[in-house]
């Protein structure tokens, strides 16, 4: 998996997400350690204090949790990751239909081009 | 005393008529990768070799790790010219035993291992070497200390972008993040996302030094493209 | 620090030293193998030619190993300092004095053992020539028929030697000082360095005719014959050769401050 970086937002930013994204899809599985913030850096390009302030994060959120003794891991705690996935699956949704929106589709609409969609996919 | 590692204020030095650094004052503290960003002939090269030594200001106040430019300040600076400073008989195992001679911080083992993954052979003569390998050369040589200061003078210009991923990968797997880095260039877009800090300077003036991200936030564009705003316009 | 950077240097030049030395001995052997049959005894005129050319290969070695010297001493200053190697010397941990003396040191001892080599390439010639025998009594003869044994002429000797070796290193400070003030100049710096060298020597070969033309001679005159009364003659030779000593010492010390003025403060690598 790479890491795609844009130059226009905080970079911490785009590293919180993705490395969420990775969490979420079972890259970094629920329990595991997290690479060391200079072995992330390293391996996505970017300074390790910005790093450092994307996992510190990710920590607030809860997805990740410091042990003393392991370094830092991935949490196991269900609810948290599933909290966190609702609400990016929440912002996906609107964004969704906000862009359906500016192309003059109202709600209902845009649920059946989306179901239309999913029987030409199949 | 702050915990400054550079503390410079109201730098002058002139070349004859031309002013390179004019009052410029400016802190870094450490464990930070630094940008100092500028045009060409805006003073980068001027100001490195005054914190290195190779250049005495005409007036103002530098110091380094609590002193004046001198043995103690080069001891803990480490320095990456934007040329080969070897001779043609000289090899790099050569300078291997320099380094560790005169530079207590000099990581042996660690320069030795870059030059294996590299396959640097350690007794090749510096007239065999291509210009590539040189630069290979000088930056293991540069970033095997474990420096407070590590001062990087265009380590990027005019390379392909393979050699430049291996540059940036090298200095930011190596450096001593207690220490700072501070990297000279005019190809922001290529460093950006290494950087924490931006310095911009023009004509011998800083005029601007903030984080990086802050930059991105407050101006809702990358540091790459404030750059080329703030240039445009003088230009 | 100052022997590491001693080091490096002496490492250096043993790669040109080391072979010319070897050159000029081997040299001076073949020349003391052929030498008595053509030097000392004739023998046929093919062998003359062919001793003589020797001879003269011999010579050409000498003034071949002087010139090398003294052209690897001016380079390596130069080359070392003042050029791209001068942005690894000038950032290693040490004081420009250092590195400017350390140059000097080097070049020093390796004058000395140069005319050393010299010397026993020109021995071997003699003692083949002459025989053991008879080079053994001479140097027999000379330390019993003059005071050379003693003392006095011991430390005559010496100091001799001191002075060889300060007024050496005098000549390689002006010539450091010449780079040094070359160094100065925005292009030509070659060209700058040569001309300060011979401004150098022109500003000192003015300063003493006047000296020479305005000095009370007959009271200089007095003094030294008031110095020296009651002395023997390498006592009184020992004296003006710590004059003479003292002179260029002081010499040295002007030219040394200049160049570290110079590296220190008004370095500007290209």
């Amino acid at each position: 998996m790479e890491w795609k970086l844009a130059g226009d937002r905080p970079i911490w930013l785009q590293l919180k997400e993705q490395i969420t994204q990775r969490i979420l899809t079972g890259v970094y599985p629920m329990g595991s350690r997290l690479p060391t913030v200079r072995d992330l850096a390293a391996e996505a390009g970017v300074n390790p204090n910005t790093m450092q302030r994307a996992l510190a994060e990710l920590e607030n959120d809860g997805l990740a949790v410091t042990n003393r003794t392991a370094g830092r891991l991935v949490t196991t705690d269900v609810s948290v990751v599933e909290k966190v996935r609702d609400a990016l699956a929440s912002k996906c949704i609107m964004t969704f239909y906000e862009g359906m929106a500016q192309l003059g589709y109202d709600w209902t609409e845009a649920g059946r081009k989306l179901e239309e969609a999913k029987e030409d996919v199949q | 005393m702050s915990n400054e590692l550079v503390h410079i204020a109201n730098l002058n030095k002139n070349y004859s008529v031309v002013k390179a650094l004019d009052d410029v004052s400016l802190d870094l503290e450490p464990g930070h990768i630094i940008g100092l960003l500028g045009p060409n002939g805006s003073g980068k090269t001027t100001l490195i070799k005054i914190l290195n030594g190779l250049l005495r200001p005409d007036s103002g106040t530098v110091v380094i790790d609590g002193e004046a430019p001198g043995p103690h300040t080069k001891s803990v600076v480490s320095y990456l010219p934007d040329r080969p400073y070897f001779a043609d008989w000289m090899k790099i195992g050569n300078i291997f035993d320099l380094f560790e001679d005169f530079y207590t911080d000099f990581d042996r083992p660690r320069a030795e291992y870059m030059c294996q993954t590299l396959h640097i052979p350690i007794d090749m003569k510096m007239k065999n070497m291509s210009k590539g390998t040189k630069e290979k050369s000088q930056l293991i040589l540069t970033m095997s200390r474990k420096a407070k200061l590590y001062l990087l003078d265009e380590p990027i210009a005019g390379v392909d972008p393979a050699a430049r991923d291996f540059i940036m990968d090298t200095i930011l797997s190596n450096y001593n993040p207690e220490g700072s880095v501070l990297i000279s260039t005019h190809l922001i877009s290529d460093i950006e996302q290494v950087l924490d800090q931006a310095v911009f300077i023009r004509n011998g003036h800083v005029i601007l030094h903030d984080s990086t991200d802050n930059i991105r936030e407050r101006e809702g564009k990358s540091v790459d493209e404030l750059f080329r705003e703030m240039f445009r316009m003088t230009y | 620090m100052f022997g590491k950077l001693c080091k490096y240097e002496w490492k250096y030049m043993m790669r040109f030293f080391l072979p010319m030395w070897g050159m000029l001995l081997v040299l001076g052997i073949i020349n003391a193998f052929s030498a008595p049959h053509w030097l000392f005894n004739y023998v046929s005129e093919g062998r003359e030619i062919a001793g003589g050319l020797l001879f003269f290969a011999l010579n050409m070695g000498f003034c071949a190993v002087i010139i090398v010297t003294m052209v690897v001493i001016i380079q390596r200053f130069y080359n070392g300092l003042l050029k791209d190697e001068g942005y690894l010397m000038f950032t290693l941990p040490v004081k420009s004095g250092m590195l400017i003396n350390s140059k000097l040191l080097v070049s020093l001892v390796l004058m000395f053992l140069t005319g050393v080599v010299c010397l026993a390439a020109i021995m071997a010639i003699v003692i083949s020539g002459i025989g053991w025998g008879d080079f053994w009594e001479g140097f027999v003869w000379i330390f019993r028929n003059s005071d050379l044994s003693g003392l006095e002429w011991t430390m005559m000797i010496l100091w001799l030697i001191v002075l060889i070796l300060v007024a050496s290193a005098s000549s390689l400070y002006k010539i450091y000082t010449a780079m040094a003030l070359g160094h100065l100049a925005k292009k030509h710096r070659v060209g700058w360095s040569v001309a300060a060298y011979l401004g150098i020597s022109f500003l000192g070969s003015a300063v003493s005719n006047i000296f020479m033309f305005n000095a009370d001679w007959d009271a200089i005159g007095d003094a030294l014959h008031r110095m020296v009364t009651g002395m023997s003659i390498p006592q009184s030779i020992v004296v003006m050769e710590l004059v003479a000593i003292a002179f260029y010492a002081v010499l040295s010390l002007i030219y040394f401050f200049i160049t570290r003025y110079i590296l220190e403060k008004r370095l500007n690598l290209e």
